[in-house]
């Protein structure tokens, strides 16, 4: 039993020993390690802190055995960044500067460069006298002239394609343009090349990764393209375009595949690399300038000049056609004006021929609102007298000579006036209207008129009237009787009405006289005549005080008074100066 | 076709330049040698019927100023090691080069030429100097530039060995 028991204890032991033994040999940890492993474990703060050291090395170690990869990673790290962007921009973008910085710088030079290139391509092409440099260029260097021209044919012009083996700089492999030949130095052109390219590269350029990628030769520009055996060299002429560049790329690749073994192998056998002429040819490119057709310039010019001048003339044809027209419209249209027929030649003057009325606007008024001048047109125009109202109203004018506040009008022979004036305007109408060519009948609706058309005409009617007397006679005849009586009805219709408050009618009454014989005598007898004429008309109820005699010389013999012979007039006078 | 790089080397004013000339007809002139430390010559020697083009990098003298670049000598399947028999102290810098070559690119044939052969009378390296050389196991030659003694024999020699 104890036997068992110390058996079974014994077991228990060894067990326990195998168990931890076994505990040891899995994990690798004795009993301590394993408990302070337990309590790191249970206590987080302590746990979470050791798996915050750990974490950074373990992602670094998973992405290194490939258990996660970038791709994995980049959308978390892309979220993260622009989480922090939209954080703080300013903190980026100072990392991000010392980082760009020479980036941008490249681009910004690389564009000048280009821009520089092209610019001076096109000034270089719209130069005309450059052939004339050409040849001042031939005769200064050794190139002939016919290649300096030939290189100037072509916008770019790839002359040499070298393949260079690395290490040695021996040339591998040459192909050159037609028109140029192989160099005669050619291995030592490429032995030199790779010289200069180690030379500049341990010089000046001096980063890792950074290789010398051109060379310029005066107006040749030799363009390097390094693969890890071997170096294409592409000597050029001209503005070559950017996508040359991966041309060259790609050919270096391809002649890396194609050649991997003897180039690595590479031991001054150059024979298997004329296997790639042809790979190398492909680089050999050249652009022809687009040669301008030359245009018929002088030609075209005078074409272009006959046909301006044949339009101008046209133009000045057809314009000088339009103010003929208006011309002749506008006289057509003016009164007093009439066209009976007119000329416009193509080269001369205009005529205009016809009959003009003298009060008509005169032709040269129409010249210029129609752009002519005088010396352009010539008017043949006979006098006559128009009808036409405007004409005839001018003319009225001119005879009425009527106040401001009168209005004519004129309609097929008869003359409308109509407006205020006073009566010794009204008085001159009725005496002058029929001068008037063209007006037959009068019209009159002035203000005054309306109520003393009669007055005036009873004053019209007495100065028209004239008395003759014989020698030493002072009686009436019947018929001067018969007259008498009007008379003195008419000078009564007359001083029953006042034109104007402040005037009143004045009858004069005429007594004529003449120079011949005693003068004094003559006067005497002739204020008889007037006297003994007022008071008979005194006697006839006229008062006295409008009656004013005078004695009148007759002046000559042609005068329309008579000797011995009375006749009146009407005049207005204010009271005051009675 | 056979085409191999084979670099000139020495302390200035040894006569590499010299014994290259004496071997070719220059094309390229003094100037790049100043300027950028090589100058590069060419010449086609026939080998058992064979022609080899031999590009010589005439490499600028190594001095306390200028050290030798070692891009220039890289890929060279053959050297001279050029010293001055008139300058003992040539001998020393010629080996120094030497080494830094043979660590550089590795092993590949070289010729030792001690130059200025005539001017015997007035050299400063003796026979024992020589014969030191030789029981380094390498190959030494005597040259005069100015004679051309020597200097065909040295090219085509380093040649065969290039070659083998
Ligand atoms: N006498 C003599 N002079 C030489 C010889 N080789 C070079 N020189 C002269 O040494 C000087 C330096 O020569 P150079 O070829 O420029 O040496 P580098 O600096 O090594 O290229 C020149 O004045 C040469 O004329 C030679 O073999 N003999
Ligand atoms: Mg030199």
């Amino acid at each position: 039993m104890l036997k068992n028991n110390a058996k079974e204890q014994l077991l228990k032991t060894i067990q326990a020993n195998r168990l931890h033994e076994l505990r040891t040999l899995l994990t690798g940890l004795d009993k301590t390690e394993l408990q302070q492993l337990n309590t790191l474990i249970k206590d987080p703060e302590a746990f979470s802190e050791e798996i915050r050291k750990l974490l950074p090395l373990s992602i670094r170690k998973m992405v290194d055995a490939g258990d996660i990869t970038m791709e994995n990673l980049l959308p978390l790290i892309e979220e993260a960044m622009r989480e922090s962007i939209q954080r703080n921009p300013e903190t980026l973008a100072d990392i991000l500067f010392p980082v760009m910085m020479p980036a941008i710088r490249k681009a910004v030079a690389t564009d000048i460069k280009q821009m520089l290139d092209s610019l001076n391509n096109t000034l270089e092409r719209s130069f005309s006298f450059k052939r004339i440099g050409w040849r001042a260029q031939a005769l200064l260097s050794s190139r002939k002239y016919s290649e300096i021209v030939l290189s100037h044919a072509y916008i770019y012009q790839v002359k040499q394609v070298f393949l260079i083996h690395k290490s040695t700089g021996l040339l591998l492999a040459q192909v050159a343009d037609e028109q140029q030949g192989n160099v005669a130095n050619a291995d030592m052109v490429s032995s030199m090349l790779s010289a200069i390219k180690d030379f500049v590269q341990d010089s000046f350029v001096n980063k890792k990764g950074n290789v010398l990628e051109e060379i310029n030769v005066g107006r040749m520009r030799i363009m390097l393209e390094q693969g890890p055996y071997a170096i294409l060299a592409s000597v050029v002429e001209g503005n070559i375009p950017k996508v040359y560049h991966d041309l060259l790329k790609e050919t270096i690749e391809n002649i890396h595949v194609e050649f991997f073994q003897e180039l690595e192998n590479f031991s001054g056998d150059v024979s298997p690399f004329d296997k790639s002429i042809p790979l190398l040819k492909q680089c050999l490119q050249k652009e022809h300038k687009r040669e301008k057709k030359r245009k018929p310039v002088f030609a075209m010019f005078l074409l272009f000049v006959l046909a301006a001048f044949l339009a101008y003339g046209i133009y000045l044809g057809i314009n000088k056609h339009v103010r003929y027209r208006n011309l002749l419209n506008d006289l057509q249209n003016s009164p007093g004006i009439v066209i009976t027929h007119s000329d416009n030649a193509l080269f001369g003057k205009m005529a205009f021929y016809g009959i003009r009325d003298p009060m008509a606007q005169k032709p040269d008024y129409y010249l210029e609102q129609n752009n002519l001048k005088v010396k352009n047109v010539r008017f043949y125009f006979k006098p006559f007298l128009s009808l036409d109202p405007p004409i005839v109203l001018k003319r009225a004018r001119r005879i009425l000579k009527p106040p401001q506040t009168i209005k004519l009008n004129y309609n097929k022979g008869v003359l409308f006036v109509s407006g205020k004036a006073d009566t010794t305007w009204l008085k001159s109408l009725y005496k002058r209207y029929h001068r008037i060519f063209g007006v037959e009948k009068l019209n009159v609706s002035t203000l005054l008129e309306k109520k003393n058309k009669k007055v005036v005409r009873n004053i019209l009617a007495i100065e028209k009237h004239v008395f003759h007397f014989k020698y030493n006679v002072f009686a009436l005849d019947s018929a001067q009787v018969k007259e008498f009586k009007a008379l003195i009805k008419e000078v009564k219709n007359v001083l029953d009405f006042s034109f104007k408050q402040d005037s009143v009618p004045v009858i004069i009454v005429n007594s004529f006289t003449s120079y011949s014989g005693n003068l004094k005598g003559n006067k005497y007898v002739a204020q008889h005549r007037a006297e003994q004429f007022i008071n008979l008309m005194i006697r006839y109820g006229i008062p006295q005080e409008v009656l004013v005699p005078k004695v009148r010389f007759i002046e000559n013999y042609n005068s329309k008074f008579k000797n011995r012979s009375v006749s009146f007039q009407v005049k207005y006078i204010k009271p005051k100066n009675l | 076709m056979i085409k191999k790089k084979i670099c000139m080397l020495g302390s200035f004013a040894v006569g590499k330049t010299s014994l290259v000339q004496q071997f070719v007809n220059s094309i390229f002139s003094e100037k790049y040698h100043t300027t950028i430390g090589v100058k590069i010559d060419q010449k086609n020697v026939l080998i058992d019927g064979n022609e080899v083009t031999l590009m010589l990098w005439d490499i600028h003298g190594e001095d306390e100023f200028q050290k030798v670049k070692p891009a220039y000598i890289m890929g060279s399947a053959g050297y001279f090691i050029v010293m001055d028999g008139t300058r003992r102290n040539s001998i020393e810098t010629g080996l120094e080069l030497q080494k830094m070559v043979e660590k550089t690119i590795g092993r590949v044939p070289f010729i030792i030429l001690i130059n200025k052969a005539d001017l015997q009378d007035s050299w400063e390296i003796s026979n024992e100097d020589i014969q030191q050389l030789k029981s380094m196991g390498k190959e030494v030659m005597l040259t005069s530039a100015k004679t051309g003694d020597a200097v065909e024999d040295a090219f085509i020699k380093l040649t065969r060995l290039m070659l083998k």
